[in-house]
């Protein structure tokens, strides 16, 4: 396979959940598509409620897609079964938010990074041994700390521990879903150079869910920005944080804190609508500064940002507007 | 600022423990005056909300303090009944989890009325219309309905703003916000801040946010207080602390968060983690972290001590780091 071919795509992706008795259904994400190239990494960013970590649960398998299709080195994942889907699945492995629930307190840190050998009959009692001293070494955690529990760790530990769990099948994908936001300000950049370095020297891709904007633009080569489900605009990182052309990236990148930058935007008014009723057309309407005419009708596709490049995408009916200010 | 401080607290400790054998909270001292916004700044388990809590009498632990005022009252002599009526009337608290500090089985009328009921002994349809009212100031659409309304039927940002309103209802002199915003999205975070601030220059009252983001602290504060390990460390206008950090834990949390101008390269990270209460090590609590610690600082604990105008830093190298910051 060509590095410059995408390990996993994503086509077309929906997922609905009943949000209980005769109250509809909550549309989690809507007609996403994304790729992810190997060694490369995808940020996700948007607010609480716009589907992210549903999508992320899509990748790695814990959650079926209603719509779409998923594809791991050009094969569907979808159509697979049996053990050419757990070779598949295999590749895409997932790193939890919080790593004081994600870590089951009984086991020792050896069997939980060890599990995924064992579930999956990669390796022999003794190779396994070898194999978890290697992945403690890999993300910085000495090797006696394998018989020991998941209490006696600080959350930056954990995380290492987690990650190494991640890492023991060799996946081509890392989904992070939040993978520093219950951590110390003072670990999360520890965690943070962690990932990169193992980016860096394994190749795996990394699709990175955050909703800290300064921390995705510091990781990521491109980023996704969803509003309620769907995607408002994608692009290489550099472009979408230093020319935004949806209304929303705008008023997000406006609303986040920056040291030694007093605020000067107003914040959006308002609140994310309820996924139950999502607003027709653009879902961002009822908040945005720009809305007029179809917004309110018409759903914007993506298609290629004004002043961008191809990779630059944004579906929003007023994006010229949006850049001209 | 030469008026006396709203908030007047000198050599504030909290212990926990069967014997106080657990110090949280050692020698904190904390001025904040009339409209004037002071951050604590702090990571888990640095003290900062045990000394929030310390301050309100809220703590069931083991508080002692040299001063503790409240504009000309003396909190630490005042029997509980009465500063029971102070708290709320003139002090008062905005907590992080807006879900669970409210009532889930009273309207948000009543649970706001209940304050004008009891403190002020109005009427309960006076207590209503003051109610609405506050709605309204603290940016409720529809006050005259959502007053009906019950705790699980507003968003996240919704209830926290109903809390700032709890907390402002009796015109305090004091507000004490605890992570207000950690819970929220960064737009409605904005919002609140936006709230929050407008609502000190209005009224000119004094706050105290306790929080563990820098970026918050650089937006909103006039004054930061940084906690590490129970202990202050540093304290100064914002603006110049952030600028030139003159303790090195504040310069590596400076520099350990992700900057545009930097993207793609490794970030600066500070090693190990910020100790607990039980296992905090002798001499100055940073020191195994710190980059600029020599043979003293395991051994000597720096005091707090002044080193520019409004600056004081607890730190044996604090000039030649305030140096280096340039």
């Amino acid at each position: 396979m060509p590095p410059d071919e995408p390990i996993l795509t994503a086509t077309g992706l929906r997922r609905t959940f009943r949000a209980g008795l005769g109250r509809g259904r909550v549309s989690a994400v809507d007609d996403v598509s994304l790729s992810v190239r190997p060694g490369e990494s995808l940020g996700i960013v948007g607010e609480s409620g716009c589907g992210k970590s549903t999508l992320a649960r899509m990748l790695v398998g814990l959650e079926r897609p209603d719509a779409g299709r998923i594809t791991v080195a050009g094969q569907d994942l979808g159509a697979a079964r049996g053990t050419a889907r757990r070779a598949l699945r295999r590749r895409i492995q997932m790193v939890f938010q919080d790593p004081y629930t994600s870590l089951d307190p009984r086991l020792t840190v050896a069997d939980i990074v060890g599990e995924p050998l064992t579930v999956h009959r990669v390796v022999s009692r003794t190779g396994r041994r070898a194999r978890v001293a290697e992945l403690l070494d890999l993300v910085g955690l000495p090797a006696d700390v394998a018989s020991r529990y998941p209490h006696q760790f600080s959350g930056g530990q954990r995380q290492r521990i987690g990650i190494a769990r991640a890492l023991a099948l060799e996946p081509s994908v890392l989904v992070c879903d939040e993978p520093v936001s219950a951590l110390d300000m003072s670990v999360q950049a520890q965690v943070v150079n962690l990932l990169a370095d193992l980016r860096d020297r394994t190749g795996v891709a990394l699709v990175f869910i955050a909703h800290d904007l300064s921390v995705v633009r510091h990781v990521c080569d491109r980023v996704a920005v969803m509003y309620l489900g769907r995607l408002a605009e994608s692009g290489p990182t550099g472009a979408v944080y230093d020319a935004p052309t949806h209304p929303y990236t705008q008023a997000l990148l406006a609303a986040a804190p920056v040291i030694g930058r007093r605020r000067t935007a107003r914040p959006p008014a308002g609140e994310p609508p309820s996924p139950i009723a999502p607003p027709p057309g653009c879902r961002f309407h009822p908040r945005c500064p720009l809305a007029a005419g179809a917004c309110d009708a018409d759903r914007p596709d993506l298609r290629t940002a004004p002043g961008g490049t191809d990779a630059h995408l944004v579906a929003c009916h007023h994006a010229e507007q949006a850049v001209a200010g | 600022m030469t008026a006396a401080p709203t908030l007047r607290v000198r050599d504030l400790s909290v212990s926990f423990g069967r014997d106080g054998e657990i110090p949280a909270v050692v020698g904190v001292d904390l001025d904040v005056h009339r409209g004037q916004l002071v951050a604590l700044l702090g990571e888990s388990g640095s003290g900062k909300s045990v000394t929030a809590r310390a301050v309100l009498g809220l703590s069931d632990a083991r508080v002692s303090a040299g001063e503790l005022r409240l504009g000309d009252l003396d909190l630490a002599a005042l029997p509980e009944a009465r500063r029971r009526s102070v708290r709320g009337s003139r002090m008062s608290l905005v907590f992080q989890d807006a879900l669970s500090a409210l009532n889930p089985v009273l309207t948000i009328g009543d649970q706001l009325g209940e304050l004008f009921r009891r403190h002020r002994g109005m009427s309960r349809r006076a207590a209503r219309g003051r109610a609405v009212e506050l709605l309204r100031t603290v940016g409720i659409p529809s006050p005259e309905e959502r007053v009906r309304a019950y705790p699980h039927q507003f968003s996240g940002g919704m209830r926290q703003r109903i809390l700032i309103a709890m907390a402002i209802a009796l015109e305090p002199d004091l507000l004490i916000a605890d992570e207000p915003t950690t819970a929220l999205d960064v737009t409605v975070q904005a919002q609140i801040l936006d709230l929050l601030d407008r609502l000190r220059a209005e009224r000119e009252m004094a706050v105290l946010l306790i929080t563990h983001d820098l970026a918050v602290v650089s937006q909103v504060a006039d004054h930061v207080v940084v906690m590490y390990a129970g202990r202050i460390v540093e304290t100064g206008p914002t603006d110049e602390l952030l600028a030139r950090p003159a303790h090195p834990y504040t310069e590596a949390l400076l520099r350990s968060v992700p900057r545009p101008d930097a993207a793609g390269g490794r970030l600066y990270a500070i090693p190990g983690t910020p100790p607990g209460p039980a296992q905090r090590p002798a001499g100055c609590p940073f020191h195994p972290r710190c980059a600029w610690a020599v043979e003293r600082c395991a051994t000597e604990r720096p005091v707090l001590s002044t080193v520019d105008n409004e600056r004081q830093v607890a730190c044996h190298r604090a000039t030649e780091v305030l140096d280096a910051a340039g």
